[in-house]
């Protein structure tokens, strides 16, 4: 029997438990208790603890922490039908299996005391054989339930830290987007990111009193590492970090950035965006695409005449080809011109039927006469939104209105 | 990249039939099915099956960087390709780099009108080009 012991407990020590087995009697008779003690002697990998006094059972059980509790059915002060009462009517002691002890098949009693929450029955006592089988298998299942509610407990705490460590990467994106510009040129903008933090980012700012550099990018993936390298890539333009390169000139701003920031060197992650530039005095706009979503500009001599249309100068998504060229094109601007930049997390909503929404929709709601008194963000947005299957977008909405 | 290292050791085949089944092998993601062939002229044909969103996308990467860094003729057949998101984008995107730095050819074969639209957006079918008939695709390659 030693070795089969020693067999079983091997296989029960290399089936990772890092938790002991251990044993709590309580019974009146010291006789039994020392027969138990004797049965499980040769058990290396179970603890054993006696308990004599019932009234002292609780507070050895929670000292001791068995992972299965033998309760005698008959005892003297208090009997092992209350104790069970008090077992489960404790959170520390509440799973833990019981077996109760008696000393004949009493199928009242028996049935009585699984009502309570006992586990097993046994009458006193069987083979050492069958009392250790039992005593594993029980001791088992709660050790298991134990460690899945400590990984349980693991999980969610690695969740609520990554959870933490995004939210914290998604204000410091939001630190680094401008302020809301007034006067001869007027911006609104709304950035909503998303929950798992999509790589949106955009700015604005004079590169001169008669230039104003716009950008908006959005880096493939999610999590913190596309809003580092989004932030980067922002930090290079505000900053205006690269060698020998005109600011002023698209083009070059984009063929810059390509070679900065070539995929290899930045976990294979490329970014997508579009870059323009306003010409005050002349009232013009020059912009190139990284393959980026067209921006939207309505223009017209007025507001009320205004058409729309798609600034639909393309280019390469930015980092994936070194020697990827990024065409310009510039645009006058009429006396009425509102320019929109925004991500496709605004319309790539997927709808209750499981189909996408499509840029084409997301023009035509942006174009909406009808608003409900809201701003046309607002209205886009809230559309959009509406749109979908749930009340969150799915990756990270970025949209600005430039007034010029 | 790692890649170079981990090319597909082919052990050595007793029988014709597992030679046959190595040729054309199906590996099964939860949302993506890779399957390859070679073809004649040392061209290795790549069939993408399903979406290749971020899921779909994780789930052939480690295929397609390992082809990439083995082959240096591949023809990836977009047919039964129903959405390209970013992260697909970039899981046909870098092995072509890959394939590109290591002097090798690579397209794009027969994407539906969705991807084909995202291949233009993003400006990569200008790099990788895309073709519609077979034959002008495998030319391509040569």
């Amino acid at each position: 029997m030693t070795s089969r012991g020693e067999a079983v407990a091997t296989q029960l020590a290399a089936a990772g438990s890092g938790h002991r087995m251990r044993v709590l009697l309580v019974d009146d008779q010291p006789m039994i208790g020392e027969a138990v003690r004797r049965m499980l002697m040769s058990e290396t990998d179970v603890d054993f603890a006696y308990c004599s006094d019932p009234t002292k059972a609780m507070e050895l059980a929670a000292e001791f922490r068995p992972t299965v509790i033998l309760q005698d059915l008959v005892m003297p002060e208090i009997d092992g039908l209350t104790m069970l009462r008090f077992y489960r009517a404790n959170p520390l002691t509440r799973e833990i299996p019981i077996i109760v002890l008696s000393t004949k098949e009493e199928p009242k009693v028996k049935a009585e005391a699984f009502t309570l929450g006992a586990n097993d029955y046994l009458v006193k006592l069987p083979d050492p054989i069958e009392l250790t089988a039992r005593i594993r298998h029980h001791s088992r299942g709660y050790i298991a339930q134990i460690e899945r509610n400590e990984a349980y407990a693991a999980l969610k705490q690695s969740q609520e830290r990554l959870a933490e460590e995004l939210s914290q990467a998604a204000k410091y994106v939001i630190s680094l987007l401008p302020e809301r510009l007034s006067g001869e040129v007027a911006t609104d903008w709304q950035f909503i990111p998303s929950v798992e933090l999509g790589g949106d980012a955009f700015g604005y700012h004079w590169l001169d009193t008669d230039h104003l550099a716009l950008y908006l990018l959005d880096v493939c993936g999610h999590g913190v590492k596309a809003a580092l390298l989004s932030i980067s890539a922002v930090n290079v333009l505000r900053n205006q970090t690269l060698v020998a390169t005109d600011f002023r000139s698209p083009s070059e701003v984009l063929a810059g950035l390509n070679k900065v920031f070539q995929m290899e060197r930045h976990n294979d992650m490329y970014f997508t965006m579009w870059y323009g530039v306003y010409d005050k005095q002349n009232r013009q706009l020059t912009y190139a695409n990284g393959g980026h979503p067209p921006p939207i500009l309505i223009a017209g001599p007025t507001e009320e005449t205004a058409d729309a249309v798609r600034l639909s100068q393309s280019g390469t998504i930015i980092g994936a080809f070194p020697e990827a060229l990024f065409p310009q094109e510039t645009r006058k601007l009429p006396r009425f011109s509102r320019l929109y930049l925004f991500s496709d997390g605004v319309y790539e909503v997927t709808k209750p039927d499981n189909t996408l929404l499509t840029y084409k929709d997301f023009m035509s709601i942006l174009t909406d006469s009808e608003r409900g008194g809201r701003s046309t963000i607002e209205h886009a947005v809230g559309t959009m939104r509406a749109a979908g299957r749930g009340d969150q977008f799915e990756d990270d909405v970025s949209i600005v209105e430039v007034t010029f | 990249m790692v890649v170079a290292s981990v090319c597909v050791a082919v052990p050595t085949i007793d029988t014709p039939a597992l030679a046959q089944s190595l040729a054309k092998r199906v590996i099964e993601g939860d949302h993506m099915a890779i399957a390859t062939e070679e073809l004649t002229g040392g061209i290795f044909k790549v069939i993408l099956e399903g979406r290749l969103d971020i899921e779909g996308a994780a789930a052939v990467d480690l295929q397609m960087n390992v082809i990439a860094g083995s082959r240096k003729a591949v023809l990836v057949d977009l047919q039964k390709v129903s959405f390209l998101g970013s992260m697909g984008l970039r899981a046909l995107v870098a092995p072509a780099r890959t394939i590109r730095s290591r002097g090798g050819k690579i397209v794009l074969f027969a994407p539906n009108e969705l991807v084909e639209q995202v291949l233009k957006t993003s400006g990569v079918d200008a790099l990788i080009p895309v073709h519609h008939e077979l034959q002008t695709a495998l030319a391509a390659l040569q």
